[in-house]
């Protein structure tokens, strides 16, 4: 844990709280539908001409139902119509490199992955998508499920700052005022500064360049009529070595293992079928172009996550320099940072909003450390190997950020439901993958996904509130309402739907023929591959532990299925909870009400999280990457 | 295009009951 690092994290904190108070007051006008920005005199006309084209009141508001109907309907549409993006794209222009279809399974499971905010990627972008389908299917759902998030948590706050009222603001209102005022200046000058840093934006094919030194490949041999050639060989098993006396040979204390075929019942070797591989000479490499540097903007900053390119922010040119990784990971917790601010000063509480954000801060830096310490300590088999030890577990690691900044990418993009990486979390050590695992599973309410992040900790802080309310004796308040059975018993669904979701599939796929099928590794890393997977989907995060294949019919329905249950089934309760409040009358605070600001409401917050949100994972988190890190100890891998 | 309408349209199904579904959700939970 060099020194450099400490300083990265100090100035992350810093420019961090700095941006703040400045995205809180912004929001503030933008999500106020007659707030004033600087971009009035340019966008005012042109939001006023949406309203008109898509027939929306923009002066009438709507309550809890007729809100989340509205975002309903909206993400009915527009996941349908990338759908048929994505199916159709063989047909459609900006297709250079005249990439096919995507089949059903996939092309549902990326038009529900972006709609949910999630952007899990079964697929590779530069070898699958067209520009069109870049632009038009994904880059539009990164722009519209962030407006979308941001407007379900401004939804909410009105509702805890509002009282005796149904209403909530107005879906469409909300979703183009974020759309036009927040995230299309912000992404223009990013995307601009990003070029400037070297990243791409064109809409060239994609270049061939000539080798210097060409190097052969293994490929799948085919036949005259395109078919593979597979051939019947013998299954191999790893067996312990044995020495002359038939005692199992050790190294360091380790078994030596070696291959021997498998045998059945009658002693006959088992048999399968394999495809037989043929040499392949490469002399040429194909280097990527297209439109990225504005899909990289929104990516980030509306912590969608999904890669231009199948590295993600390890490609060179989706993550050129440390000042773009810097700003990459700043970015994703621009909005749900200012979030909070905008928290306390809607509802005239801002010691509220800051002591969320410092919640948040503790949890985000206890990750940070933990995730930082694994990776740096590295792994001991590899020390044994003559890795050096200082390097720590540089694996799966882009050399060009080392190991504190895949630390502190990897768990930015998982307190947020970001889920880009600029490093392999497969690869980390167990306690290191362990870190962004286990943020998903707490919900993604460190910062959080923009809005989701909010929304989601305002769950916690409910639920908080309702505890120290039952500790104390008293009818719990929140903000001068009281919290009664009903908010508690919808901040419940909405956590109950999450564990049971993460842990319902898991489970199915642990045990099934097609979940297994999909894993390069076994025993508790692949148990962790595949939590790994539910968990982002659920939490709408989308990075993955990519040694699952997942781009299956199996995985990519199911996983489609969990991102829309993690999505829609959790924000419904989050917002009968808003429109409940919106109704009640302020009671006058009186010397028994519980502060929601200050250190104690802060250490009360994290029992909550802890205590109710990560205690329903601890079983499973114990048989994958916990009992990974003591099997490493003693010298086991997976 | 490699089209299977079927399969098309038992996703697009799946995609549209399970927001149609959402409203239903949305009125149980009102009543909870």
């Amino acid at each position: 844990m060099q020194t450099s690092g400490w300083l990265q994290l100090a100035l992350f904190v810093v420019a961090l709280a700095a941006i703040t108070k400045p995205m809180g007051l912004y929001l503030t006008q933008v999500l106020d539908a007659r707030g004033r920005t600087w971009f009035d005199p340019v966008l005012k006309p042109l939001e006023r001409l949406t309203y008109w084209l898509m027939g929306v009141r923009a002066g009438q508001e709507h309550d809890w139902r007729q809100y989340t109907w509205a975002m309903l309907l909206f993400s009915l549409v527009s996941c349908v119509f990338t759908y048929a993006i994505l199916r159709l794209q063989n047909y459609l222009p900006l297709n250079p490199q005249g990439l096919g279809a995507l089949t059903p399974h996939l092309a549902f499971n990326t038009a529900v992955s972006f709609t949910t905010n999630t952007n899990w990627q079964s697929y590779g972008g530069e070898s699958t998508m067209s520009y069109l389908s870049q632009m038009v299917a994904l880059a539009i759902h990164n722009f519209t499920s962030a407006a979308t998030g941001i407007a379900i948590a401004a939804a909410v706050v009105r509702g805890i700052a509002r009282h005796s009222t149904r209403l909530l603001g107005n879906f469409w209102v909300d979703l183009v005022r974020v759309t036009y005022y927040l995230l299309l200046p912000i992404c223009l000058v990013l995307a601009v500064f990003y070029v400037s840093q070297g990243m791409i934006q064109n809409f060239l094919p994609y270049t061939k360049a000539k080798l210097v030194e060409s190097y052969t490949i293994q490929v799948q041999k085919t036949d005259d009529k395109g078919q593979p050639v597979t051939t019947n060989v013998a299954v191999m098993v790893q067996a312990p070595k044995l020495d002359q006396n038939g005692q199992p040979l050790m190294t360091n204390g380790v078994a030596v293992m070696v291959d021997v075929p498998q045998l059945d019942a009658k002693g006959q070797p088992v048999m399968t079928n394999v495809a037989v591989m043929v040499d392949q000479k490469v002399e040429e490499q194909t280097i990527v172009q297209g439109p990225m540097a504005s899909q990289v903007a929104i990516k980030m900053l509306g912590t969608n996550g999904g890669g231009y390119v199948n590295a993600n922010a390890a490609h060179p040119f989706e993550n050129p320099t440390p000042l773009s990784n810097f700003l990459q990971m700043l970015s994703i917790f621009a909005i749900g940072s200012g979030l909070t601010y905008y928290l306390g000063r809607m509802t005239k509480n801002q010691a509220h909003g800051w002591s969320v954000w410092g919640a948040m801060m503790t949890l985000f830096l206890a990750g940070t450390l933990l995730c930082w310490w694994a990776e740096a300590k590295g792994n001991p088999i590899h020390q044994q190997l003559g890795i050096a030890a200082a390097d720590g577990n540089l694996e799966g690691k882009e050399v060009r950020f080392g190991i504190f900044n895949s630390a502190l990418f990897a768990t930015v993009t998982t307190d947020a439901s970001c889920g880009a990486v600029n490093s392999m979390h497969d690869s980390f050590t167990a306690l290191g993958g362990f870190v962004p695992l286990f943020n998903m599973q707490l919900g993604e309410i460190i910062i959080g996904g923009v809005g989701a992040g909010l929304y989601g900790m305002l769950v916690f802080v409910v639920l908080a509130v309702f505890i120290a309310g039952l500790m104390v004796g008293r009818t719990p308040e929140y903000l001068g309402k009281k919290i009664q059975s009903f908010e508690v018993k919808m901040a419940m669904l909405s956590l109950l739907i999450l564990c049971l979701t993460i842990l319902g599939f898991a489970a199915w796929a642990s045990v099934s023929q097609w979940g297994l099928a999909g894993l390069n590794n076994n025993g508790p890393h692949g148990l962790s591959e595949i939590l790994y997977a539910y968990s982002s989907a659920v939490g709408n995060n989308g990075s993955a532990f990519a040694g699952l294949n997942a781009n299956t019919p199996w995985y990519d329905t199911t996983l489609g299925i969990a991102m829309l249950f993690g999505r829609f089934l959790m924000i419904v309760p989050i917002m009968a909870m808003a429109g409940s409040l919106a109704q009640k009358k302020l009671i006058p605070a009186s010397t028994g009400t519980f502060p929601v600001s200050g250190g104690t409401f802060v250490v009360l917050l994290l029992g909550t999280v802890l205590l109710v949100g990560a205690l329903n994972f601890l079983p499973v988190l114990t048989l994958g990457p916990i009992v990974e890190h003591f099997l490493m100890l003693q010298g086991k891998l997976f | 295009l490699k089209t299977k309408p079927m399969i098309d349209f038992i996703f697009i199904a799946v995609i549209t009951l399970f927001f149609m579904a959402g409203g239903l959700y949305a009125r149980w939970c009102g009543k909870l």
